[in-house]
């Protein structure tokens, strides 16, 4: 069976600088970079439509500004990229509400997305988008098989590996040991401005739950502390850890 | 002498006129022939005679330096020296026999001519010694062929096999045949002399005149039969060599340019075909190549990768290629990927190759496929992410890149108009806490002499010179990086780069001319030419010790850019240098060549502890390197194998340590 699959692509900064006096971010001039566990979603749609046929389709909410790395996605082998612009600030509450509102336009089978953003770390995406769209959810899954309209997939717990399976269409979330994902080349990332690419308008939000009080960088002192001769260095790093 | 009135007893009683249009027909039919075959060989590669005659006469200007390594033998008795000689003797046999054939030839025009012959008396006598000697040389030589192919049975194919040997029997036929005629002609003149000693030796076998004729046939036709059937036999390698050696201009540190990324952005046509997947992506000129190879493993044997245990010969590799070549296969299943991997591209084997194969265009171009399949692993991701997020080879933010250089007087580029002397730190030298003290001790050396003030660096600006990603096979990301710098280049209107790394000196100077030809007119240089140069016009001076260095020379500067001197130069002026078994051009790759340093390919042995091993033979406390790559693998080896006790300086160091 061959499956239509929405995958997940989330653009976050690159290397974030920090203002030293203020211990404040500052992201003037930082790229973005396609997130992490994003690029392990992308990577098992692209294997999911390789092996089983249908399509595979990234969709993101951000800007137009992040298209690289929708590119990217393409390059990975995606046929094709959804761009939902008006993306400001993480607002997981919002955002499955957009994601929402446009799949349940159209016909799917899997919405896949990492497990959780490597910028934010709220996890709350697949849970919620499996609540709105009414449909079950896989979380943190290391492998997935699927066959015809059943997914089984493997998570990985502290202790466990549990298998379970679910029906299709489904919700799910991997993590990052699913797979390695492919880096494409700059060629490929080029000629993936071939490949269809939709850029819209996000419905409004309904309202903000969420506020940003406070973002500041961990306050770290060094001992400044060299030791020139290496022969006693353990022996010497031993006496401060103690002392300390 | 015999006897003044000897000449060459041409035909001997047979009609002459019957026997020249014997004799010219089957030479205009061998020409004929061979033509033909030739053909058909070239078009099963794509290759039109017209294209392959005009590779060779147009590019005549090669002609010298082919026909002085061939002549010398140079190649061929580096290495397997029993193979070598033996080849030796093969080819001037044959040449001797050629050019007594022409002299048979002449002498005959000339006799039409002017009615009397030349070829007599001591001039033929001599002529004959030589020949006699020459009939034996070639026989030999034939069996040491016959001895060769049975030795390389299991690799050469077996069609070849059967061909070169009824081939190589040919040319023992020939020489036997050859001997027996003149022993025959000089016998029935009834002379003896040691001149014609081959007719003594052979006096015992009574020929009847019939017997003659019916030898001499088989003599002249097989002789033109062989020579029509070069093509279609290993023979062709030697016209083959030929055209390997004339159709790159590229110097050995180059890699082929697969497309032109600034054309194709322009155009906006991405789709190329880049690499080879399948044998048919191996095209024309380039399958010749391959089909050159006579399996004589001078490639493998100095080859390092074969000598760790990788899973890479070269010579089994380019067999492989090669018998593949007509099937249209795809080369990864023949084909592992670790082969292609192992290789460090130290050059080594293309250096040794008599019939100049570049085994190392082979193996990018089936990387670059790999790049273009996007299937490699996770460390060799991991520098393709490095490589276009942060624009450097290690991954680490440019933030304050170099900075400290501007509080050793090094000026910052963006603060000065126009930079005389560009110090291109390189990745490694600006976030690899070792090399950056190869960079501290030469901004040292250049305070020594005061002209720190000349220089510049870039400091964010700075990002990787490519080498990394076009050695990996990431083409497109080495010609963006390549053309992103060289912009900056334009911009400060750099006149002269200094680099620490052999390897960003290569790619500077080798392979930037080819992204923009501006590049030509900067001059790039090594830091220990620099170092060499200010020794030399006494700008800095230093003491000698009686320490024993030893040079590991880095494949990048010695062996691809035949830079070995400087080096030397410098050495010998702070202590005693020691040789290892392999160095200067001939050098042994410390395995991090080829963006082998940032991933890892099983091997029995690494190769920085046999090179460290080899290096340690010479008895020196210190080897001298000369690059951040050598400098961070022989450190490890000299840590593992010998707790650190045997050196591993940079030659910055050593004369900044020496500096009076």
């Amino acid at each position: 069976m061959q499956y239509n699959t929405y995958v997940l692509i989330k653009a976050i900064y690159e290397d974030v600088k920090v203002d030293p006096k203020t211990l404040e971010p500052s992201t003037v001039g930082v790229k973005f970079k396609m997130e992490d566990i994003s690029r392990n979603a992308v990577e098992e749609a692209v294997r999911i439509k390789e092996k089983h046929g249908g399509k595979a389709i990234g969709l993101m909410f951000g800007n137009e500004q992040q298209s690289i790395i929708m590119r990217e996605a393409l390059a990975m082998g995606l046929d094709e990229g959804i761009i939902i612009k008006g993306y400001s600030m993480n607002d997981p509450i919002y955002t499955s509400q957009v994601i929402y509102e446009k799949l349940r336009e159209m016909p799917w089978d899997i919405l896949i997305m990492g497990y959780s953003s490597a910028d934010a770390y709220t996890a709350q995406l697949a849970p919620r988008l499996s609540s709105m769209l009414n449909v079950p959810l896989v979380g943190n899954a290391v492998k997935l098989e699927f066959n015809e309209k059943k997914v089984v997939a493997t998570k990985s717990l502290d202790e466990y590996m549990v298998r379970i399976e679910s029906d299709v269409p489904v919700v799910i979330s991997v993590a990052q040991e699913i797979n390695t994902p492919r880096i494409p080349p700059l060629l490929q990332i080029m000629a993936a401005s071939k490949k269809p690419l939709k850029i819209e308008e996000a419905p409004p939000s309904k309202g903000t739950y969420y506020k940003v009080l406070e973002h500041k960088a961990y306050v770290s002192s060094r001992k400044k502390i060299i030791f020139e001769d290496v022969n006693k260095g353990v022996e010497e790093i031993s006496k401060v850890l103690k002392s300390s | 002498m015999i006897t003044e009135a000897l000449c060459y007893p041409e035909y001997f009683n047979l009609p002459r006129s019957y026997m020249m249009l014997a004799v010219y027909l089957s030479a205009s039919l061998s020409v004929v022939f061979f033509f033909w075959l030739l053909e058909i060989r070239l078009k099963n590669d794509d290759v039109s005679l017209r294209e392959f005659l005009t590779l060779i006469f147009k590019k005549y200007k090669g002609w010298a330096s082919y026909l002085s390594d061939v002549l010398t033998h140079r190649r061929l008795l580096k290495d397997r020296k029993t193979g070598g000689i033996s080849h030796f003797f093969m080819v001037y046999a044959l040449l001797l026999s050629f050019i007594g054939t022409l002299l048979v030839a002449f002498n005959q025009y000339y006799e039409i001519i002017t009615g009397s012959a030349i070829f007599c008396g001591y001039f033929f006598e001599s002529y004959s010694f030589i020949m006699d000697v020459v009939m034996w040389v070639l026989f030999a030589s034939s069996i040491g062929g016959l001895v060769a192919i049975y030795m390389r049975r299991y690799i050469v194919p077996k069609r070849d096999i059967v061909f070169n040997s009824f081939y190589l029997l040919g040319f023992a036929y020939l020489a036997i045949t050859g001997a027996l005629l003149e022993s025959f002609r000089i016998n029935s003149l009834g002379i003896s002399s040691y001149y014609f000693f081959n007719a003594m030796i052979f006096n015992f076998i009574k020929m009847s005149y019939p017997e003659y004729l019916g030898i001499y046939l088989t003599h002249f036709e097989l002789a033109f039969i062989l020579i029509a059937l070069i093509p279609e036999t290993s023979v062709f390698h030697s016209l083959l060599s030929l055209t390997n050696y004339l159709k790159e201009e590229r110097s050995s540190g180059e890699l082929r340019k697969p497309f032109d990324l600034k054309e194709i952005m322009e155009k906006g046509t991405f789709d190329v075909q880049v690499g080879i997947n399948k044998t048919s992506d191996i095209k024309g000129f380039d399958r010749l190549e391959l089909e050159a190879c006579m399996h004589c493993y001078r490639c493998q044997d100095v080859c390092p990768a074969y000598a760790a245990g990788r899973p890479l010969s070269p010579t089994q590799l380019i067999t492989d290629l090669k018998n593949g070549i007509n099937k249209d296969k795809n080369i990864w299943d023949f084909i592992q990927e670790d082969t292609i991997w192992s290789c460090t591209t130290c050059g080594a084997c293309v250096e040794a190759c008599p019939v100049y194969i570049r085994h190392t265009d082979y193996i990018v171009d089936s990387r670059r496929a790999l790049v273009m399949n996007m299937k490699l692993d996770e460390k060799k991701n991991t520098l393709l992410l490095s490589l276009s997020s942060q624009e450097n080879a290690l991954g680490l933010p440019n933030q304050e890149r170099n900075s400290w250089l501007s509080e050793e007087g090094i000026k910052k580029a963006s603060e000065v108009n126009s930079v005389e002397n560009l110090l291109w730190v390189g990745c490694m030298g600006s976030f690899d806490p070792e090399a950056r003290d190869i960079v501290k001790n030469f901004v040292e050396v250049l305070k020594k002499a005061g002209i720190q003030g000349d220089y510049a660096y870039l400091g964010e600006e700075e990002t990787c010179c490519g080498d990394p990603a076009r050695r990996l096979g990431e083409e497109s990301k080495f010609q963006d990086l390549a053309l992103k710098n060289i912009e900056i280049f334009k911009k400060y209107n750099v006149k002269n780069i200094i680099t620490i790394c052999p390897h960003g000196y290569n790619t500077f100077k080798n392979e930037y001319p080819k992204i923009d030809p501006w590049i030509k007119s900067v001059k790039v240089k090594h830091y220990s030419e620099v170092i060499q140069e200010l020794l030399e016009k006494e700008k800095i001076k230093v003491k000698k010790s009686e320490e024993v260095l030893t040079i590991h020379d880095p494949c990048y500067l010695s062996r691809h850019n035949g830079i070995t001197e400087p080096q030397r130069l410098v050495l010998k002026k702070v202590g005693n240098v020691k040789e290892p078994a392999h160095s200067g051009k001939d050098t042994f790759c410390c395995g991090a060549g080829g963006s082998n340093y940032w991933y890892e390919v099983k091997e029995s042995e690494k190769i920085s502890h046999l090179r460290f091993k080899e290096l340690k033979d010479t008895g020196a406390s210190t080897v001298v390197v000369l690059c951040p790559f050598c400098n961070a693998m022989l450190n490890d080896a000299s840590t593992v194998l010998s707790d650190g006790k045997i050196k591993i300086k940079d030659i910055a160091e050593v004369v900044k340590d020496s500096l009076t």
